[in-house]
């Protein structure tokens, strides 16, 4: 399958493992942490609900939970100036990239696989925090579209 | 208070990170007398567990600075009002993150082999609603104050 570009309007499903570090409930609101956007390649994992109409599907384990992102709140969270010698060359910029996994050794097919992305690539643990906060929050404002058991 | 981890116990005369927090004399002798022991219990206990995996283990200095860190932000907290214990969690950079939340503003410590850094978060913004520096006694009060304002 051939890569299509992720709409502004698109959710982005995040799986979330049931009774882990990922979330919490303080004060009995339920709250996310950065720790659920990680990613050893700095490029959290989400699934397009276009190709992935039920999300309930996104659940790694059947007892996951599933949060949610909008495609155009995480491209609007990161706009930063890229500036050499005092003068300003370029803008990081945060983007949801269709990444479809097809007949790969690692892992299962998923056409609807796609991965919050920097460019220029985030090689900054930094960034990568900010990033992590980033979808947190966003994330938050969701909640669970899938509850964990 | 049971130590769970005997290789988490704090060493006064070990080597310290630059990121270490620093106890007056006077507030050493204090300390353990006025914490509440069953939030630094049960933190500890976290942490030992996070080492134990399966996955996203710490590396054993971060272990160490979170650890240092857990009593030293419990101090200070308590003191400047408004202390619960952190939700912590580890990375898959060999970090633990502990994380406050408050309302709309969150709070989360790295504390990783390179020291130790906060960062405050109100907004998914990661330009204009997020400030990231480097974790020490004086940022930490600041932050934690920015937290309970």
């Amino acid at each position: 399958m051939d890569p299509t570009v992720v709409d502004d309007a698109e959710d982005l499903y995040r799986s979330i493992r049931a009774n882990s570090d990922e979330y919490s409930y303080q004060d009995g609101k339920l709250v996310f942490s950065s720790s659920a956007f990680d990613d050893r390649f700095m490029k959290p994992s989400v699934d397009r609900s276009s190709l992935r109409p039920n999300s309930e599907d996104v659940r790694i384990n059947a007892a996951d939970g599933v949060t949610k992102v909008v495609t155009a709140d995480v491209r609007r969270s990161c706009k930063i100036p890229i500036i050499k010698n005092g003068a300003p060359v370029g803008e990081y910029a945060v983007d949801a990239i269709h990444r479809p996994i097809e007949n790969d050794q690692n892992d299962p097919d998923n056409l609807a696989h796609c991965q919050i992305e920097c460019n220029p690539i985030i090689e900054s643990g930094s960034r990568f925090k900010k990033l992590k906060a980033a979808l947190a929050n966003l994330a938050n404002k969701h909640g669970f579209v899938v509850t964990p058991s | 208070m049971t130590v769970v981890s005997p290789r988490l116990t704090l060493d006064a005369a070990g080597p310290r990170l630059a990121s270490s927090p620093t106890f007056s004399n006077a507030g050493q002798a204090q300390l353990l007398r006025t914490l509440p022991l069953a939030d630094i219990e049960q933190g500890l206990t976290k942490i030992a567990t996070l080492m134990r995996g399966p996955t996203r283990i710490p590396t054993q200095a971060a272990a160490e600075l979170a650890a240092e860190w857990l009593y030293a932000s419990c101090d200070r907290a308590t003191k400047l009002g408004g202390w619960h214990r952190p939700h912590i969690s580890s990375t898959e950079a060999g970090e633990v993150v502990f994380e406050w939340w408050r309302g709309a503003r969150n709070l989360t410590l790295y504390f990783s082999a390179a020291g130790a850094e906060y960062i405050q978060v109100w907004g998914p913004d990661m330009e204009n609603e997020m400030i990231s520096g480097p974790l020490n006694n004086w940022s930490f009060s600041n932050v934690w104050l920015w937290l309970q304002s």
